[in-house]
């Protein structure tokens, strides 16, 4: 805004030549802003950093990374003290959760919209009942039931005993529920959701507000915490995980992180370009080109991708950091006040160390991963903009720098020479003490890291409880789980309804802990089909109940209610997908049967599975069900690896094509050894510097190690022109003062990003300030050792 | 005038003879108040029970029999000796039910129905603080001392579902029998005696 208005009030004293740049510059400004407000968007999708997954155990996770419904799913449970506590905590805390609004649904066992006598469960139980109806209904097995009723009728009293007794002696109910309230074990019914070793009482909830709208989400947490405390729960304590959850907690750990870092940081960089240049307007200008390298890289990828990932635009401004070192050189190498001589005379220079870092960079076009194309464009774009910006728009803005001092000793550091074979040597060695360093150190952590944790701006103590709630529901735990996938819900259904006597087994045979299935709560229409046929006509029925009841003392005329529902029953549709859409069942079952590109998904999660090989052939046997194993863990490692070795692969090309450059440019051979072998020597060196400090490698390493290479190659190519100009030590020492600043802020800016909590920021600092101290000193030595 | 009331409460526990000649007449002082002073001085908490359920669902009566302890403040415990053994604690909130070689349950009282409503009348009873049931149940006695009779309407719409109506008698400071009434027209009579009179 500033420079806009500055522009034009020095328009009319401007050349021809100076307006020309600058109305280039306005107009293209102009665009790029107008492309960031008619289609910015930013996505914060994780999984377009994933590849686009090829096999079905891929998709599946990456729709779990991405908006879901689950997004919007809170899993609560409360430990501590004793049971009875416990469950009054659920009933209170749920109760007032239900009240407050601000959640669709709030499900801690048997609500009402579950249960109640217009629930969908209570109509359709002897459809959903997953008792052998054929046995069922026979006089024994009614005799048996009704003589159980009878009892509980002597022990409770009252309506209840009564009305189950008259309208469901099968207790069709209390089965459904049995599997509803206890995730499957056969345990007792209680009223109150809890896990299976009764140690936790559980919640689930669904928030009104959606997954990202973070604000919402903050506060609905901060709802639940104080609603709790409010309680009074003493020993108890409340356990929170979901979407909603990490979503509000790295967007906290994030924004607190980057506040405190980028304040510091521009304090910091502010402080050290004022010593060195002593202007306040210079230090405006030098944000110029990065600003625009910035605005230009977005422009570029939303017109390309139409739409800019989060991190892709993180990640591009943190690589195109390397463009405030432009104008650092454009200023530093002002003499006679003249910018424009100074942007002409260091230009081939400039251009050379660009254009190799961008085509570097541009490698990244080729993945298969859409988040790292757009980092390839976001730089290829930026960079180029940025260097445009120093060469042609800030020569034509009317300012004159101020003369630098201070450049006795850069002077004396100019008119250093060193012999090229113990310059070589002392870089080696130097290198291959670290090098060996590495090799001899005792490594607790592995070379590579490709878990999710490494990726991921969350607390451990987060996942920790999330792991350990999502065993306790037994819901949906990442680890295993089998995948069924086919056209239609019903398909997938009847697939689960075939393979299940198989899991039933693997749990005898202690394979296998337990497991869930959707088709224990939703039957395939075919199977309630088949119940509804096996149920008997009610004139049938009341003859079979009068012969059971014979010695019992009920009258049969009281069992009205259960013969009319049966007969009812025999008359239902079949309870489908779509008809549930609104019950609390639909919470229970999204994770386990959904929509996934034109076809149908079912999940099975599996707790406690001792031998995967086993389950596999044992579902191998079941040829006709198109049923695979995943292992969500080892599939995500999979994904990352392979992202991994893909960014490898690129880099080597990239490496190749920017020494390609670097030969055409320089012409030389020896050129070639004194530029390209110290960058190779200060990459290795900073690679073993990380395995020295223990660091295992991650993805977003080898992003800083790009960082690292198109630094040095910036100071490699500049240290080189400093070096050439043995006669003008003046221009030579003003060369090795820019380089200076720039490792200097540098330093400064990723010094600070290594002290973040965020283990990515961490990585990110702690690699690339190791990568420029190396760079800055290996560039150096090898300048010098040229002639 | 309290103290009136408290002599003739006295007068009420110590001797029956006396009681037989206050009339209807003097129904003024023969009031909650009073009774509940009664019920208080009795110390004896527990008593056995004979039950006799009549449902519309039956051919015949269900007969169960067991004791029925008051354990200050707040739990009331129903142990069933027949026709199969279980025990009930009932405290403010939740019941809890023991079988043999079974794993206890645990339930909330407000989804145990009947249960609840009796447990609260029966504490209030057997701990003589009728005060406390003016909640739950609106309150009619009449009778005389060595004779009353007690009606608890619930007040809650929800336990009327349950329960319509319960009539409690009893002499003095002791608790003889109650009758349960539910809406569909089923109904228990309880019968209390002493366990010490059980024992003998």
């Amino acid at each position: 805004m500033v420079i806009g208005l500055r522009l034009s009030s020095k328009l009319s004293v401007m050349t021809p030549n100076r307006q020309l740049p600058l109305g280039v510059f306005a107009l293209a400004l102009t665009i790029a802003i107008a492309v960031l407000l008619i289609r910015g968007q930013v996505s914060t999708d994780m999984s377009g950093f994933l590849p686009a997954g090829n096999t079905l155990e891929q998709q599946f996770l990456l729709e779990g990374l991405r908006q879901g419904p689950a997004a919007r799913v809170l899993l609560l449970g409360i430990t501590g003290g004793d049971q009875p506590a416990r469950i009054a905590a659920s009933r209170a805390l749920s109760e007032q959760l239900r009240s407050s609004g601000m959640f669709i649904r709030v499900e801690n066992g048997l609500s009402p919209d579950l249960i109640g006598p217009d629930s969908l469960l209570l109509r359709y139980r002897y459809l959903l009942d997953p008792r052998p109806a054929a046995q069922l209904y026979s006089v024994a097995s009614l005799r048996q039931a009704l003589s159980e009723r009878l009892d509980e009728l002597v022990s409770y009293g009252g309506q209840l005993a009564e009305q189950q007794l008259r309208g469901d002696p099968t207790a069709a109910m209390q089965t459904l529920l049995g599997s509803f309230v206890r995730g499957g074990s056969s345990a007792d019914v209680d009223e109150v959701w809890q896990s299976a070793d009764q140690q936790t009482a559980l919640l689930l909830l669904e928030t009104r507000a959606s997954g990202t709208d973070l604000d919402a989400q903050e506060n609905n947490l901060q709802l639940i915490s104080k609603t709790f405390a409010a309680l009074n729960p003493g020993v108890l304590e409340l356990q929170m995980t979901g979407a909603p959850m990490f979503a509000v907690a790295s967007r906290s750990t994030i924004t607190s992180d980057v506040r405190w870092l980028s304040i510091a940081a521009t304090l910091l960089l502010a402080a050290l370009l004022l010593v060195v240049f002593r202007s306040p307007l210079l230090l405006l200008l030098m944000t110029v080109p990065l600003g625009s390298g910035v605005l230009a890289g977005t422009a570029a990828v939303i017109l390309l991708f139409g739409e800019i990932h989060g991190i892709a635009l993180a990640f591009g401004i943190t690589l195109l950091g390397v463009a405030i070192d432009y104008p650092i050189h454009l200023y530093s190498h002002v003499s006679a006040g003249q910018v424009a001589d100074s942007a002409r005379r260091i230009w081939p220079t400039l251009r050379l160390s660009v254009l190799t870092t961008a085509v570097g960079y541009s490698v990244l076009l080729l993945t298969e991963f859409p988040g790292l194309a757009q980092l390839g464009v976001f730089n290829l774009t930026g960079l180029i903009a940025a260097a445009v910006v120093t060469r042609w728009v800030l020569p034509a803005i009317p300012y004159r720098p101020r003369k630098l001092h201070g450049l006795g000793g850069f002077k004396r550091l100019a008119a250093i020479r060193l012999r090229p074979g113990p310059a070589l040597l002392v870089c080696l060695a130097g290198t291959l003490l670290l090098v060996s360093g590495w090799w001899l150190r005792d490594h607790h952590n592995s070379f590579w890291d490709d878990s999710l944790a490494a990726i991921s701006p969350l607390d451990s103590s987060l996942l920790a409880v999330d792991r350990s709630l999502r065993q306790a529901s037994g819901a949906s735990e990442v680890g295993q789980a089998l995948i069924i996938s086919a056209a239609t819900p019903e398909q997938v259904l009847q697939s689960m309804e075939h393979i299940a006597p198989s899991l039933d087994a693997l749990v005898a045979e202690g394979i296998l802990q337990g497991y869930q299935l959707a088709s224990d709560w939703l039957p395939s229409q075919a199977s309630q089909q088949a119940r509804q046929q096996a149920l008997p006509h009610p004139d049938e029925l009341l003859r079979r109940l009068s012969l059971a009841s014979n010695d019992l003392g009920i009258r049969t005329a009281a069992l009205q209610p259960f013969i009319q529902s049966i007969g009812d029953s025999r008359e239902l549709p079949p309870l489908t997908l779509k008809k549930l859409q609104d019950s609390p069942l639909a919470v229970r079952l999204s994770p386990l049967l959904q929509p996934a590109r034109q076809a149908w998904r079912g999940v099975i999660p599996l707790t406690g599975l001792a031998d995967a090989e086993r389950l596999r052939s044992r579902l191998a046997a079941l040829s006709e069900t198109a049923v695979s194993y995943v292992d969500q863990r080892a599939t995500t490692e999979d994904m990352l690896t392979e992202f991994r070795r893909s960014a490898l692969q690129q880099l080597a090309w990239g490496a190749l094509v920017i020494i390609l450059i670097l030969l055409l440019a320089l012409r030389s051979g020896r050129a070639i050894f004194q530029v390209a072998l110290p960058i190779a020597l200060a990459l290795l060196a900073t690679l073993a510097g990380l395995r020295l400090l223990d660091i295992s490698l991650s993805l977003f390493n080898l992003i800083a190690l790009l960082l690292v290479a198109g630094i040095g190659i910036d100071y490699a190519l500049f240290f080189a022109r400093s070096s050439r100009l043995k006669n003008d030590l003046e221009t030579s020492a003003r060369t090795l003062q820019s380089i200076t600043v720039s490792a200097l802020s540098s330093l400064i800016v990723f010094g600070l990003l290594a002290q973040s909590s965020i283990p990515v920021l961490h990585m990110l600092g702690v690699t690339v300030a190791l990568g420029v101290a190396c760079s800055f000193l290996l560039t150096f030595i090898g300048s010098r050792a040229s002639v | 005038m309290p103290t009136l009331m408290l002599a003739i409460a006295m007068l009420l526990l110590t001797g029956s003879a006396a009681g037989a000649e206050l009339d209807e007449a003097d129904s003024m002082a023969w009031d909650l108040a009073v009774l509940s002073q009664a019920l208080a001085g009795n110390a004896e908490h527990a008593v056995a029970f004979i039950e006799t359920r009549h449902s519309g669902l039956l051919d015949k009566p269900i007969i169960i029999t067991g004791e029925l302890e008051y354990q200050p403040p707040d739990t009331l415990v129903r142990r069933i000796l027949t026709p199969r053994p279980e025990t009930f604690i009932i405290d403010d909130q939740h019941v809890t039910i023991t079988r043999p070689r079974q794993k206890d349950r645990y339930l909330p009282l407000a989804t145990a129905g009947a249960l609840r409503g009796l447990a609260t009348a029966l504490r209030g009873i057997l701990s003589g603080d009728l005060a406390s049931l003016e909640n739950t149940f609106a309150i009619n006695l009449s009778g005389r001392a060595d004779d009353w009779q007690l009606q608890l309407y619930p007040s809650e719409a929800e336990l009327r579902e349950e329960i319509i109506r319960l009539r409690i008698q009893g002499q003095q400071g002791r608790l003889s029998s109650f009758t349960l009434f539910e809406p569909d027209g089923d109904r228990a009579e309880v019968i209390v005696k002493a366990i010490s009179d059980d024992a003998q």
